[in-house]
């Protein structure tokens, strides 16, 4: 591992883990108000100041990070897994299966990508409760992600099917599940890990803007994108360099990731 | 003519896509003015739809959009037409300057990479990209809102890193072929290698990429024209949104579809052109 790779992998564990453990790390409630601080710099007991309701931003952004750190992954194996099965039955099943999978696949990576999420969003009702808000936009994320990585599992699917191992399990009377979990499917892994990770950072940077633009997360559950929301307040935002931080958590973990999955030959793309 | 086809029916399918969001969302066929507590039953099955079938639901979906009928907004209370008809030209304006900065940026950069290989200057600019897209497309927005530069360079600095990474790699793979070898080493001038035995040979790759890019401008341009106050599509299929106006918004999601699919056929038409051994 070359030094830049260590840097960004000890960059994304130290945010992961402060994350995980954020209601050790941080000292107050990530709601609670104190009204004699509103909109205060930092300070010994905020860290990050707090925000225009009095809230801790430093607690916020730890909240808001596990919330976006563990559910943009969980919505990632969500859509691996939906492309994954697929992928693999159109490819390896072939016929008006096949032709019916990669129809709607083609259908859906021709729709732009946020356009389709903020439709369906905007069928579910807007006026939710925060949890309730947090699984919809990651579920939705999740549903609707499959497309992109379907079409690869279902090529991998393809060119697996004229490999000699499996030509000699078919010989040898394996029946169809057999031939697909037993030797399609860890042969697969190699692609399918890849496309979830492809996925994490597609889903944080898609939640980050569905919670700026008020589509997201709900108040006052943080995550990463309904944290950005104080960036739009230019004014205060040039004297407070401090409320950069959310951009800079999600610039880290998106351009950590991207480092760290980039081939070696590649220069950090 | 089989491409043409597929053409037709993947917009048709995308119009069956719509109708049926449409038709299965929450509240289907539900008036706000049924919440006016002076109201009494018979007068709320007035005001309700007629429950139609599936098929004459569709049937009937599908042949307004025919006719050019693209329905009434519901939170504009505007056809969804002249809605579109009037805010085309902005989105159009920055998606087409947006991609035209991203290509210029793209093509100059991967050159640059590709004639001076130097692992600084590669990493430099491949940073720069890399950093990019590691930025949300709404804080890019942003910004570029504070540069008061607008949307459109907004647009190009969502789309120039993807662009540059597909384009470097393309190029630096070319650069490897033997007879881009053995034309470097018979003397032949960098200008003349790019052009002849790079760019040429990879024109229909980047003419592909050419269109999918469309679709990717068209993605950024929501969050970028929302915030930038731009008064274009992606701001109006943002108000959209938040108002819940399913009619209208299923129309721009369709007529986005049917921008990108015929981007998408015309660059692959373009594309078999340049290298019709590969049709």
């Amino acid at each position: 591992m070359t030094k830049a790779r260590r840097i960004a992998a000890i960059a994304l564990l130290l945010l992961t883990g402060a994350s995980l453990f954020a209601g050790w790390i941080a000292r107050h409630p990530y709601q609670k108000q104190y009204r004699e601080a509103i909109a205060s710099p930092p300070a010994a007991g905020f860290p990050l100041g707090t925000d225009e309701l009095g809230r801790d931003r430093f607690s916020r952004l730890l909240h808001g990070m596990r919330i976006s750190l563990l559910l943009a992954p969980a919505a990632a194996l969500l859509s691996t897994t939906l492309a994954a099965l697929l992928g693999l039955t159109a490819g390896f099943l072939g016929g008006w299966w096949d032709r019916a999978v990669t129809g709607a696949t083609d259908l859906f990576l021709s729709l732009p990508w946020f356009f389709l999420i903020i439709t369906v969003r905007a069928l579910l009702p807007l006026n939710v409760a925060p949890e309730t808000s947090v699984l919809i936009t990651f579920g939705l994320l999740g549903l609707l992600g499959w497309a992109s990585p379907a079409r690869v599992i279902r090529s991998a699917v393809r060119s697996l099917e004229r490999s000699d191992f499996l030509l000699r399990a078919r010989a040898a009377g394996s029946s169809n599940p057999r031939l697909l979990f037993i030797h399609l499917l860890p042969n697969l892994a190699p692609v399918l890990m890849a496309q979830f990770w492809i996925a994490v950072p597609l889903f944080l940077l898609s939640e980050a803007d569905l919670g700026l633009l008020g589509l997201g997360v709900v108040e006052p559950l943080p995550s990463l994108g309904n944290l950005l929301r104080e960036l739009a307040n230019f004014s205060a935002v040039a004297g407070n360099p401090w409320m950069l931080a959310p951009a800079a958590a999600v610039m880290t973990f998106v351009g950590g990731l991207h480092f760290l999955l980039a081939p070696r030959s590649g220069a950090g793309t | 003519m089989k491409r043409l086809v597929a053409l037709v029916l993947s917009i048709v399918l995308a119009g069956f896509l719509g109708a049926s969001l449409l038709r299965f969302a929450p509240g289907y066929g539900v008036d706000e003015a049924e919440l006016d507590p002076r109201l009494g039953p018979d007068a709320i099955a007035r005001l309700r739809q007629p429950d139609q079938g599936l098929f004459s639901f569709y049937a009937g979906f599908l042949t307004a959009l025919a006719r050019g009928d693209l329905g009434v907004s519901t939170s504009h209370g505007h056809p969804n037409s002249l809605l579109i008809a009037e805010r085309c030209p902005v989105t159009l304006r920055s998606v087409g300057v947006g991609l035209l900065l991203a290509w210029i940026f793209a093509m100059t950069g991967a050159s640059l990479v590709v004639i001076f290989p130097s692992q600084r200057l590669d990493f430099l600019i491949s940073a720069a990209a890399g950093s990019f897209l590691a930025v949300p497309a709404t804080v890019l927005a942003l910004l570029f809102l504070y540069l008061e530069a607008g949307p459109a360079p907004a647009i190009a600095a969502v789309v120039f890193p993807k662009l540059f990474r597909y384009v470097r790699n393309l190029l630096m793979h070319c650069r490897e072929l033997p007879h881009v070898v053995a034309a470097r080493a018979k003397g032949l001038s960098t200008s003349r290698t790019l052009v002849w035995h790079l760019l040429r040979p990879s024109a229909p790759q980047i003419i592909t990429l050419a269109g999918l890019s469309v679709n990717t401008a068209i993605t950024a341009s929501i969050p970028i024209e929302a915030l930038c106050g731009s008064p274009g599509i992606g701001q109006l299929a943002w108000t959209a949104a938040l108002a819940r106006d399913l009619p209208l918004l299923v129309v721009l999601t369709l007529l986005v579809a049917a921008a990108t699919i015929t981007a998408n056929f015309v660059a692959d038409a373009a594309a078999r052109c340049c290298a019709p051994e590969q049709a």
